[in-house]
């Protein structure tokens, strides 16, 4: 039981220090396009879009080959269109990302709205620059992201009231559940039986 | 190494979630598969291991392991995550034979109590069986194969990522089905002829072959986003689907045809399994598998008895805490801390991120406190420095009185806790270094006067509020102060537990071990452990909050249903934990405000005094009240309302708890690195340079993580959880029927969600981060 309450403690500590932040594996495919030697793939995620974190993730592939570039240096400007606001700019990394092909930037975009998107590539001595827009949906509020952490209590109640349920039919298999009563309301017997239950 | 070779074996995603859950299940059957191993090694050999082990690792592989990022990319590698998912996973499994040792490495607890009654649950069995029956599986595995290979449902999963688990689970779960007639193991009996898989097998690979060809042989693209992605290694999308194809359909078919081969020779040259299922046929086993006569799931055998964990028998730590000087060396360094908070409290920057007093008790040691009541007991009270002077005076101080007869309750010490509660917000005691000193100066007093005058540490008893908060939450501790062997002390004459030996004073709080449960009024200070002659008494694991759920006679406590002062100290301190994490939250600090100009501008401390007087007064009394009424009514208990309330009053505690819980280790994570500076700038001015210059960047304030907001979550969901329990349990021991227990438990449950609704409220709430300096820019 020790090692298993051990266990158990270390698996809630590592589940609760996980945050599923945005991570650069791809997503929706926004743009692909071939400059100056090079073909510049655009993902976005999450889908669909929405003011908050957002990953951009960039493929920088050789436009000949379709081999991808490692050493490629990825920067992504992020404006807000119609607006007023300031431009949001990030270095594409590979750190960033999950799917190591590919460059991720996870940007903060403050509030709903379409957003330009301008990502430059510079590799083997070229500059490719690809724009595109994207249109971001207003913030899931903060209880709807963290909808799992406090709701899944009820799962654990409905589980237990179900369990209490087999029980009480196992030791009851024929008697409805008014049929086995005693005179053990009353305050006198209230006791033992509270002490039964706490012996069994 | 091609560099997209290189990018695929680096690319590991990390599932917190999905590795937990695996190793978890692998931790459980090889607990359970050693257990069984040393009974029977020759059923339970190691190949049975390798294959549950390689199971989960197949799972492991399809799911968070380089595949799972670059499916999205290729159709092929997409394609080998389904087959892992489908073919590989749960037959490896079920080879596993996972049943007996998943079972049997449950702790005994859990598995008599939830996991037998719902594996010996009839209709749960029944419906296990029609799912596996092969007329069944076999559809359900085609049909999940099709219908999520029908470009509508592939485009839905690839797009969105809750349709991308459902799509697994539907693989995982048919998939399980599919095999388990297969593979029938232990200690499934046959209920079928072997014979019948054969077309079972075989029509299940011919479905497969016509899939893979469909998709081998198409002259378009099916789905739309390979079409869209770019390609990688000159694979066009239309390669990429034929390869898919031709992996469904070679190993696919190898998969589906192997154990036709080894059932076929089964069949062809006999094997044990053929034996088995002649003498199951003259049986006439109705039941697949025959759960009630399985030895496992007979909870009403004894088992062995494990001693419980024991923090006194652990190296080094045990014998610390044994050593008799240990609670005087621990006072002396806490005394240490109190003297320098004291110090700079008194003539230190009145700025509290500064000043030692502004961050060491209402930061760092609020949040080490009731980490260490989570995770051991009232360590605090073990090493208070406040009872120290009277300790070491204690030779030249006369033995004093007992404390009066008419003051022997709680009602004092929750009063006094209420106002601590109410002045730390009214008098904005954490941001105020030099009345922070002061209290821990007149704590010092308090004791020592109170102690020189009355005997018996009626201090810690009936006084201090810190101790009672220690007292209350220390009952969902993990560890307690508690007899190692009942028997021992029932042949026990002399009784050195309460009466003291010869060098070592017997409890002065009055607990009688052998009578003693639960850790209220328990102080920790082991001079039990010390007198006792036959060392048995230790500092043992117990259940968390299983003492709230009985109402035995407690040894200097009585029951808690005769105690309604203990009853009104702990609605204060588990009202008093959300209002005071309540009093730091934007809104309702603004609530104050807009009551403040309401009622035309009274001095601020008249609003939070109100505000106090509501939340830890009134709403607690209107609250416990109704529901003991309700529940008396509902429930139709004779048992009078207000006893009714004295005891469900105990169920909140675990609520209140999680309450505290949250908020200490907010401030605590969030701001733990606030001492460092404060350190540097006390040590300078004590004219030690050692330190360096005060980092003041770690005082500023900043944002909490996410993860701080998970945990304090979950502190409440298991808060509730407990509190839920135990007010269920309570009204179970007093009601007959299950019906009129939830109706008596029901209007306790309502409060007890109400509180965790409102916790959950104030987490999601801009909080102060007090004891910190501004954030610049």
């Amino acid at each position: 039981m020790r090692g298993f309450a051990g266990s158990l403690i270390a698996g809630g500590l590592l589940l609760v220090s996980y945050g599923p932040a945005a991570r650069g594996d791809g997503g929706v495919v926004r743009v692909v396009e071939q400059q100056a030697g090079l073909q510049i793939s655009v993902f976005t995620s999450p889908n669909p879009l929405r003011a908050g974190p957002v990953d951009i993730s960039v493929l920088v592939q050789d436009a000949e080959t379709g081999q991808p570039v490692p050493e490629a240096d990825v920067s992504v400007v992020v404006t807000p269109r119609g607006r007023s606001g300031h431009a949001i700019h990030g270095a594409a990394t590979a750190d960033a990302a999950t799917n190591k092909l590919l460059r991720a930037a996870v940007l903060e975009l403050p509030d709903a709205g379409w957003w330009d998107v301008e990502v430059v590539s510079i590799a083997q001595r070229s500059r490719a620059r690809v724009r595109f827009a994207m249109e971001c949906g207003q913030p899931l509020p903060h209880w709807l992201t963290v909808w799992p952490w406090f709701t899944w209590p009820a799962g654990a109640v409905l589980l237990f009231g179900l369990h209490r349920l087999l029980v009480w039919r196992r030791h009851n298999p024929k008697a409805p559940p008014t049929a086995r009563r005693s005179a053990s309301e009353s305050p006198a017997t209230a006791l033992s039986l509270e002490h039964r239950a706490q012996h069994s | 190494m091609s560099p997209t070779l290189d990018a695929f074996f680096r690319s590991w995603p990390f599932d917190a979630w999905l590795t937990a859950a695996l190793a978890l299940s692998a931790g459980v059957y090889l607990r359970g598969w050693r257990v069984l191993h040393r009974r029977d090694a020759r059923r339970w050999h190691a190949g049975r291991l390798a294959a549950f082990l390689g199971g989960l690792a197949g799972i492991f592989l399809a799911l968070a392991s380089p595949i799972e990022p670059f499916a999205s990319l290729l159709l092929q590698v997409h394609m080998l995550q389904h087959l892992l998912l489908m073919m590989v996973a749960p037959p490896l499994v079920w080879l596993g034979a996972p049943l007996f040792p998943l079972l049997s490495g449950l702790p005994k607890p859990i598995r008599d109590y939830w996991a037998v009654p719902l594996l010996r649950t009839r209709w749960l069995r029944t419906l296990f069986t029609r799912l596996t029956h092969p007329l069944v599986a076999w559809p359900l595995f085609v049909a999940a194969t099709w219908l999520w290979h029908t470009p509508l449902l592939y485009e839905l999963a690839l797009s969105r990522g809750a349709w991308h688990l459902a799509e697994h689970g539907c693989f995982i779960a048919t998939a399980l089905a599919f095999w388990y007639p297969v593979v029938r193991p232990y200690p499934a009996r046959p209920r079928w002829s072997q014979w019948l898989l054969f077309p079972y097998l075989i029509l299940a690979d011919v479905q497969n072959t016509v899939l893979a060809a469909w998709l081998t042989f198409s002259g378009h693209v099916l789905y739309p986003h390979y079409a869209r992605v770019p390609r990688l290694a000159g694979i066009s999308a239309l390669d990429d689907q034929a390869a898919a194809g031709v992996l469904m359909w070679v190993p696919g078919s190898i998969v589906f045809l192997l154990p036709l081969v080894w059932i076929g020779m089964g069949l062809l040259f006999g094997s044990d399994r053929q034996t088995d299922r002649k003498k199951a046929a003259g049986e006439r086993q109705p039941s697949p598998v025959t759960f009630p006569q399985l030895p496992i799931l007979d909870t009403t055998r004894p088992s062995p008895v494990r001693p419980s964990f024991d923090l006194l028998r652990v190296p080094v730590v045990g014998a610390f805490v044994r050593w008799r000087r240990a609670r005087l060396v621990m006072q002396l360094v806490l005394a240490l801390f109190a003297a320098a908070v004291i110090f700079d409290g008194l003539f230190g920057p009145q700025l509290s991120p500064m000043n030692l007093a502004g961050v060491l008790p209402w930061i760092h040691w609020r949040g080490a406190v009731i980490l260490g009541l989570l995770v051991v007991g009232n360590v605090f009270c073990m090493a208070c420095p406040f009872t120290l002077p009277r300790t070491l005076a204690r030779r030249w101080l006369p033995r004093g009185r007992p404390w009066p007869r008419r003051w022997r309750s709680k009602w004092l010490a929750a009063g006094l806790l209420a106002l601590f509660l109410g002045s730390y917000e009214v008098f904005s005691l954490w941001d105020s270094p030099w009345l922070t000193a002061w209290i821990a100066l007149g704590y010092f007093v308090a004791a020592f006067v109170v102690d020189s005058c009355f005997r018996d540490a009626a201090f810690c008893k009936y006084i201090c509020p810190i101790g009672q908060f220690n007292f209350v939450n220390s009952l969902v501790s993990p560890l307690e102060v508690k007899v190692r062997e009942p028997a021992v002390c029932a042949s026990c004459q002399t009784k050195e537990c309460i009466r003291g030996a010869a060098a070592v004073p017997g409890c002065e709080l009055g607990l009688y071990q052998p009578r003693k449960s639960g850790n209220l009024d328990c102080t920790f200070c082991l001079d039990c452990v010390r007198a006792c002659p036959h060392e048995n008494v230790g500092v043992l694991a117990v259940v968390p909050a299983q003492t709230l759920l009985g109402d035995p006679f407690r040894s200097g406590i009585g029951r808690f249903s005769r105690r309604p002062d203990l009853a009104a100290l702990v609605i204060v301190l588990v009202f008093g934990a959300f209002a005071n994490a309540a009093g730091m939250v934007a809104p309702v600090v603004e609530w104050q405000d807009q009551l403040r100009q309401w009622l035309g501008n009274p001095p601020r401390w008249l609003v939070t005094s109100v505000y106090y007087t509501v939340a830890i007064g009134v709403m607690p009394l209107v609250l416990v009240f109704s529901a003991a009424a309700l529940g008396c009514s509902w429930g139709k208990r004779r048992q009078d309302w207000f006893a009714a309330a004295t005891r469900f009053s105990f169920a909140l505690i675990p609520i209140g708890f999680g309450m505290w819980l949250a908020h200490y280790s907010f401030h605590l994570f969030a701001s733990y690195d606030t001492i460092v500076p404060a350190t540097q700038r006390f040590a300078a001015g004590l004219g030690w340079s050692g330190l360096g210059e005060p980092q003041w960047q770690c005082a500023c304030c900043r944002g909490a993580g996410a993860w701080i907001s998970h945990l304090e979550i979950l502190m409440l969901d298991f808060g509730l959880l407990l509190s839920l329990y135990t007010g269920f349990r309570i009204a179970e021991a007093h009601a007959s029927r299950v019906s009129r227990a939830l109706r008596t438990f029901l209007p306790w449950a309502v409060v007890i969600v109400l509180l965790f609704a409102v916790g959950v409220w104030i987490v999601f709430q801009p909080m102060q981060m007090r004891g910190t300096l501004p954030a610049v820019g």
